[in-house]
């Protein structure tokens, strides 16, 4: 047997003999033993495992439904609270406190006069101390005249939707237009006439009202404020300013008399509103002097009707009487306006139309005429007001006005014409 | 619920007015809709304050919503008298987000397709798809 290279082989095979008889016999022993044990032994390591694994998972499998279902139900639990949690913070957050503002720029141009730029900031700090407590404050921040005004400052008590107290700086319930001076809101840069000679717009004073609103059918409502307040004071001038300079500077009333005003609506399905407006009280610290006045005010917003959705109409009358005073003795004016709103299609695609929901364009006209009477030799004094105007809105909150005025009178902008634009913001 | 459930086929684009379960109200009208989001309802009848919650303006159903119950569009604003200040509402983004919010706070009123609702909430309007 060739045995050239393989030692284990050759020794395995080696020639008869004792020695390695004896040594082949020990290592078949040893290899048997080996194979035995290896049978015993593995398999039963093997079972053994199996058995453990048997003993100590079947018990706990057949627990997991319950134990995971009480994990699952606590998580379940932990997340609802936190969700209740954050809902409520959320809620507390809307419902509390709101703080904004609005401004706006002018830029006007008018023959005789030099072009310029005004402005104003005010500060809006709202929000609710109690479900039935609620606050609001309009902080004019004095651009351009310097001084900062609190234009309202109120607390409302909310008892009941018909009635309900207010109290603080409170914005005088006479005219709509009083009520909704806001610049953002308005479609023309100049207020009219009838709300700047007349009636003196942004017209707040100390004082307490009540208000409600009260529903007679589903779609017709009315609401009213009566209050009482420090009231006008004589400051009034038959050729500058009107009434304006006659606004309460909010101290200690100077006739110790208070006046009472109020103004009372009427609505019809949240599109047609008609307003009437009464004041009365004394203006001058010896009492010889009383103003009574009273204001119409009409606004319709068709809305669903086919064609006539795109209009608004608004109108607004006001009459002060003063009497003991020869100037001025009688103040009156009115506007009436049309707004007319569209939006051409092809502009959609443009940066005018694109990341927008709704722009719109509004076409305004409006006339306007006042007339403030006197005693004195001045006379009469008049004032007529034609304005074409175009706004653009991309949204509701955010307006660039542009309007042309052709004036015909003797009070504020005498007969010189001219051109108005603005940009107005509400946040 | 089973009710709602199995007409929620035949109203798959109407809308639910819901209410948080423990609201005592049983029933709305769509001008009690309209004039509390419009801010001039303030207080449900048993006195807590009413929250309102919206959804973005460029969602279909708040424009549905408004359209509908509001007559107005998604966009518009309602402001409370005299003030600048728009009537708050809070939004969130989904029908469920709604549904959760509703069925936490006790005072809040919300609007979701039909389809969505489930027990954590009630019904207290359906305003209904009007058929082209």
């Amino acid at each position: 047997m060739a045995c050239s290279n393989s030692s284990l082989g050759c020794r395995l095979q080696a020639p008869d003999s004792q020695t390695s008889q004896l040594a082949r016999h020990s290592h078949i022993r040893l290899l048997l033993s080996a194979i035995v044990l290896t049978i015993i032994v593995i398999p039963s390591w093997g079972f053994g495992a199996q058995e453990h694994l048997s003993d100590a998972t079947v018990p706990q499998v057949a627990n997991k439904p319950d134990v995971y279902e009480r994990e699952l139900q606590t998580l379940k639990d932990r997340v609802e609270a936190l969700e209740t949690q954050q809902n409520s913070i959320l809620d507390d957050i809307s419902q509390r406190v709101i703080l904004g503002g609005y401004g706006a720029v002018e830029f006007e141009s008018f023959g005789g006069a030099k072009t310029s730029f005004e402005g104003k900031l005010e500060v809006l700090i709202a929000g609710q101390i109690h479900d039935r407590i609620r606050f609001y404050n309009e902080i004019d921040l004095g651009i351009p005249d310097g001084e900062a005004e609190a234009e309202q400052a109120y607390v409302d008590l909310l008892i009941a939707k018909w009635i309900n107290l207010r109290g603080g700086v409170v914005l005088v319930p006479f005219g709509k237009f009083n009520l909704d001076h806001f610049d953002p809101r308005r479609d023309l840069t100049d207020r009219p006439l009838v709300a700047r000679q007349i009636v003196p717009t942004t017209w707040g004073d100390l004082g307490a009202s009540i208000f409600g609103l009260v529903p007679w059918t589903p779609n017709l409502i009315s609401t009213y404020e009566v209050a009482v307040i420090n009231g006008l004071t004589d400051q009034f001038s038959p050729t500058d300013g009107g009434l304006q300079d006659a606004k309460s500077p909010l101290t200690r009333d100077n006739n110790g008399q208070k006046a009472v005003v109020g103004r009372a609506t009427v609505k019809l399905a949240d599109q047609y509103e008609i307003g009437l407006s009464g004041y009365r009280g004394a203006s001058s610290p010896t009492n010889g002097k009383t103003i009574t006045g009273f204001d119409v005010d009409l606004e319709l917003k068709p809305r669903g009707v086919p064609f006539w959705e795109d209009f608004e109409f608004k109108g607004e009358f006001a009459h002060f009487d003063i009497h003991g005073s020869s100037t001025p003795s009688r103040l009156y004016g009115y506007y009436a306006q049309v707004n007319y709103h569209f939006w051409p299609s092809f502009l959609d695609q443009t940066f005018l139309g694109n990341p927008y929901t709704h722009p719109v364009f509004t076409l305004v006209g409006r006339y306007d005429h006042a007339k403030i009477s006197t005693k004195a030799g001045s006379g009469t004094l008049t004032e007529d007001r034609f304005i074409a105007g175009l706004n653009y809105r991309p949204i509701e909150n955010y307006v660039i006005k542009t309007e042309y005025q052709i004036n015909n009178g003797g009070i504020e902008r005498k007969s010189w014409n001219g051109f108005i634009a603005s940009i107005a913001w509400l946040f | 619920m089973s009710l709602w459930c199995g007409s929620a086929a035949a109203w798959a684009e109407s809308l639910a007015v819901i209410v948080n379960n423990k609201n005592p109200v049983p029933s709305l009208t769509k001008t009690n809709i309209a004039a509390m989001y419009r801010g001039e309802e303030l207080h449900w009848a048993h006195g807590s304050r009413i929250k309102l919650v919206n959804r973005e303006i460029s969602s279909s159903i708040r424009e549905q919503f408004y359209q509908d119950a509001l007559n107005a569009r998604a966009d518009q604003q309602f402001f409370r008298p005299g003030t600048p200040v728009a009537v708050q509402s809070l939004i969130q983004r989904s029908d469920e987000a709604v549904i959760r919010f509703v069925s936490a706070i006790e005072g809040a009123i919300g609007y979701v397709n039909l389809s969505s609702v489930n027990d954590s909430v009630k019904v207290l309007f359906i305003l209904q798809e009007e058929a082209d």
